[in-house]
């Protein structure tokens, strides 16, 4: 669950935005320093494999389904820079192109599902890797348990989170036990495919699993009869985490108190009220899967029916939400997208005969779903200008305080302005707001489950405080994820590309990005043609017990998008890159066109302040 | 064959993939400067895996390759990617820029070109291969073929003087593939094409390699390799239904 805008505070989301950018800065030393001058194509191939797995759907039983989050997967096979880094990009183009998670919570975001669940899983995995003998049934176990923590690991993260910048009153034991109990449960999903992955990986190139190095034996090569010492290329750098030897204990530490925290909670969670699934609201669920048959803002991943082509509706619509049956909240956690409850039996067909046109791209290039041809002004701004303008924006909003209602009145005002100067239809970009779906529900729940003096409503008792979080968040969300939209309907892909270029993101992140963008319908391409060839070999995932042959399709995608990562590289020093992508094009701004971009976020500040002033 | 005027010269060339499996088990060849020379082989024979050992992308094998008398190494690799441009059997692995003309202009950019003559240096390999009014669509938006034109124009754009390509005229259309052998035989280059198209070998290269196991089967004139059919047999190589290379009259 990609957590919106508004949903942590201001002061929090700018701290965890530092946590995450610190830890994004260290990733990308530590990977140039493992892949050198192969950084740019290799993790830029596995971002775009770890989106494509995102979409990858696990059936469960009786029409629920899971997905990877895959930071675990991503640290075990790449080691926990590269995968750092991968899983943050996704995030951050997910943010950008597809208003998926809050330009403003893009920290907690990151903070959360990049670099929790790596870290965790991967030093979890080295110190068993170590401990267990060394076979490859060791790694698989040892990758087992690294994801079956991470997931919990990053809900815990969430709660503290929450705890410190949470915007409604709820009870942080409630919002501890219940994240942590079902993301535990969740986790169990994640680490068998996790596993059942890496063993598919490790089957066919032990070498390619970042994590299991020093399993492999030396090369043999024949040469007129006999066997001769393969040279080697350059030997490979040890893995950075193998070296200290305090990490052992640490280790087992963290496995000791992690498996821990997640049992207590689970067990404390398992009382008489028991953990009840409520899955989101199913008028609401509804609603968003109908329209992704038709014309979905949800379907802007553009996945073509991949595996079971209910991914560009339902992967978001339909989260599990979990609470106690009393008054606990329902946790919108990061990782609460990982399971998804769909109505059984209503998948086949109707879904499969979707127009195959919306089989475009997931945005490769020039044309990403949200993205409207035009020539308006604002379509002709500068993108990075316009990049600013809409962080800028969506930071003075958070800052609002929630009582000043106006202020969103006017803030929705300022936006629909933009969007008639840009062209964008009322209809098209009301549409697109409907991404926000899991996040109405979770605002729903909140006046229920809020701590705090209460109000009788309808004859239902209701939190005050809880209301006023729920309009906190529809608010903010709202709002932010509008801006996004906006921002992305009138920006070509290659543009935000050379914006965030100019806006001095680090390149080689920018190269990631882009290579994932360039990659990812490929990618995805490959994963349907896989899908298809299996299908046509009457093979159909109908439940857990077919997570083996899913689990080895996402093994082989993992190894294809490696190696064309491999081959990505060959070309480019073919033509002479030797490290530094060479610039080819620059945007540039005039200080007309920053002016008349920046209106909005001025605008928007100047009601700001009137509305903590009043 | 004189060493030293050799434009590329293999010798003793093995290699193993990292999962064990060894693909060359033993390479000799030589091919003089301005030469055009085809490699045949079936399918798994390892003629890619050959290719990528003539600039350098797979090495940790025994055996050496030289192009111009300079040894495939660290410490040359730089001059010898200058050198040896190669087009790649998938062109989607070539072309990983957003936009065609981005992608022209990756080489002779990294080699330090700018402005117009960066631009006018795009426009003419473009030009070349007919894809001018392509520059600026997304790669992936184009057919096979385009991509693979295009895929081409991205070598040619960097000036190479030894060209090496990998089954070029795969997915073409009969007009783009007499296209590109007119382009071919334009160049004043050293090129070598690996193909399982044998009258299009025929048509362009006086001599052949082939490539069979791991190890050169047989190298000499094109003609006379696809007229021994004991040879072609022996090899899985089979010429399309009723051409006879015998009947050919060169224009090479
Ligand atoms: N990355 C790889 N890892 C392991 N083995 C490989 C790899 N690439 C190729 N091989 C194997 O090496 C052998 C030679 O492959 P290569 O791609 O060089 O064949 P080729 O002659 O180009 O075939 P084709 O005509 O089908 O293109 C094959 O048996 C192939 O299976
Ligand atoms: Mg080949």
């Amino acid at each position: 669950m990609h957590v919106p805008d508004g949903f942590i505070n201001a002061p929090t989301s700018a701290a965890t935005g530092v946590i995450a950018a610190g830890a994004v800065a260290v990733s990308l030393r530590g990977a140039r320093r493992e892949l050198d001058e192969r950084t740019a194509p290799l993790a830029g191939l596995v971002a775009a494999f770890i989106f494509a797995v995102q979409m990858l759907n696990f059936p469960v039983a009786a029409g629920t389904s899971g997905h990877l989050l895959g930071g675990a997967l991503a640290a075990i096979l790449v080691g926990p820079f590269t995968g750092v880094l991968c899983v943050s990009v996704v995030l951050l183009m997910q943010g950008i192109l597809f208003a998926d998670g809050g330009l403003t919570a893009l920290g907690v975001n990151i903070t959360n599902m990049a670099i929790v669940t790596t870290v965790v899983a991967y030093a979890l995995f080295r110190g068993l890797v170590k401990v267990l003998p060394r076979t490859r049934r060791s790694v698989t176990v040892a990758s087992f348990v690294a994801a079956l923590v991470s997931v919990p690991a990053a809900a815990l993260a969430f709660t503290l989170m929450y705890a410190i910048g949470g915007t409604t009153d709820v009870s942080i034991g409630k919002v501890a036990t219940a994240m942590v109990g079902v993301h535990l449960l969740i986790g169990i999903g994640e680490a068998v495919i996790t596993a059942l992955t890496v063993g598919a990986v490790i089957a066919v190139r032990p070498d390619l699993v970042y994590g299991a190095r020093g399993l492999t034996r030396k090369l043999k090569l024949r040469v007129n009869g006999e066997l001769v010492d393969a040279p080697g290329a350059e030997p490979e750098p040890a893995p950075v985490a193998a070296r200290t030897s305090h990490r052992k204990v640490w280790a087992a530490g963290l496995v000791t108190s992690l498996v821990l925290a997640g049992f207590v909670s689970f067990y404390a969670s398992a009382d008489p009220d028991g953990l009840e699934k409520v899955a989101t609201d199913h008028g609401i669920d509804k609603k968003a899967e109908e329209h992704s048959a038709a014309d979905s803002p949800l379907a802007d991943y553009g996945v073509k029916d991949v595996d079971d082509a209910r991914l560009s509706g339902g992967w978001r619509a339909s989260s599990v939400w979990v609470s106690r049956s009393s008054r606990a909240p329902a946790c919108s956690g990061p990782c609460a997208a990982a399971v998804r409850t769909t109505r059984p039996r209503r998948r086949p067909r109707a879904r499969r005969a979707r127009p195959a046109p919306r089989a475009s791209d997931m945005g490769a290039g020039h044309a990403h779903k949200l993205y409207r041809h035009g020539h308006s002004p604002v379509h002709a701004l500068p993108p990075h200008t316009k990049l600013a303008a809409v962080f800028a924006f969506v930071v003075v909003v958070v800052s609002t305080p929630r009582e000043a209602m106006w202020a969103f009145g006017l803030y929705a005002v300022l936006l629909a302005v933009v969007a008639y100067l840009a062209r964008v239809p009322a209809g098209f970009l009301l549409r697109r707001l409907l991404i926000e779906v899991p996040f109405v529900a979770f605002a729903v729940l909140m006046p229920f489950v809020a701590e705090g003096e209460r109000v009788d409503v309808l004859g239902m008792s209701l939190s005050v405080n809880g209301l006023w979080g729920a309009w906190n968040v529809l608010a903010k969300g709202t709002l932010g994820v509008a801006a996004s939209v906006l921002l992305a309907a009138t920006t070509e892909l290659r543009e935000l590309l050379l914006g965030l270029q100019r806006l001095k993101l680090p390149p080689l992140l920018v190269q990631i990005a882009s290579f994932m963008i360039r990659y990812g319908d490929v990618i995805t391409d490959e994963m349907r043609r896989m899908r298809i060839a299996r299908e046509s070999r009457g093979f159909e995932a109908r439940g857990v017990k077919h997570w083996g042959v899913l689990a080895k399709s996402a093994g082989a995608l993992f190894i294809r998008s490696y190696e064309r990562g491999e081959r990505v590289h060959l070309a480019m020093v073919s033509r002479g890159y030797s490290g530094a992508m060479p610039v080819i094009d620059e945007v540039t701004a005039s200080r007309a066109q920053w002016s008349y971009a920046l209106a909005l976020p001025l605008s928007a500040l100047a009601v700001c302040l009137v509305g903590w002033t009043l | 064959m004189d060493a030293v005027t050799a434009s590329l010269e293999v010798s003793g060339l093995a290699f193993a993939y990292p999962d064990g499996h060894q693909a060359l088990f033993g390479v000799d060849f030589a091919i003089a400067r301005g030469e055009r020379v085809a490699l045949l082989g079936p399918n798994g024979a390892g003629k890619t895996t050959l290719v990528l050992h003539l600039n350098g992308i797979l090495t940790g094998g025994t055996g050496s390759v030289r192009v111009a008398g300079l040894p495939v190494g660290r410490q040359h690799m730089a001059e010898i990617r200058r050198r040896v441009g190669i087009v790649f059997q998938d062109p989607d692995d070539q072309l990983f820029m957003p936009t065609v003309r981005e992608d022209v202009a990756f080489g002779p950019a990294a080699a330090g070109l700018k402005g117009p003559e960066l631009e006018e240096r795009v426009d003419r390999a473009l030009e070349r291969v007919g894809m001018a009014e392509f520059k600026d669509r997304p790669p992936h938006h184009l057919s096979f073929g385009q991509r693979r034109r295009v895929a081409v124009a991205t070598v040619l754009a960097m000036e190479p003087e030894i060209l090496v390509l990998d089954e070029p005229s795969s997915n073409l259309d009969p007009a783009s593939r007499r296209e590109l052998a007119d382009i071919l035989r334009s160049l004043e280059v050293t090129v070598l094409m690996v193909t399982h198209d044998l009258p299009y070998a025929l048509e362009l290269c006086p001599r052949s390699l082939i490539l069979s196991e791991g190890v050169i089967a047989a190298d000499g004139p094109t003609g006379e390799l696809l007229s021994d059919e004991e040879l072609m047999r022996a090899h899985r190589l089979e010429l399309p239904f009723g051409f006879d290379p015998r009947s050919v009259t060169m224009g090479a």
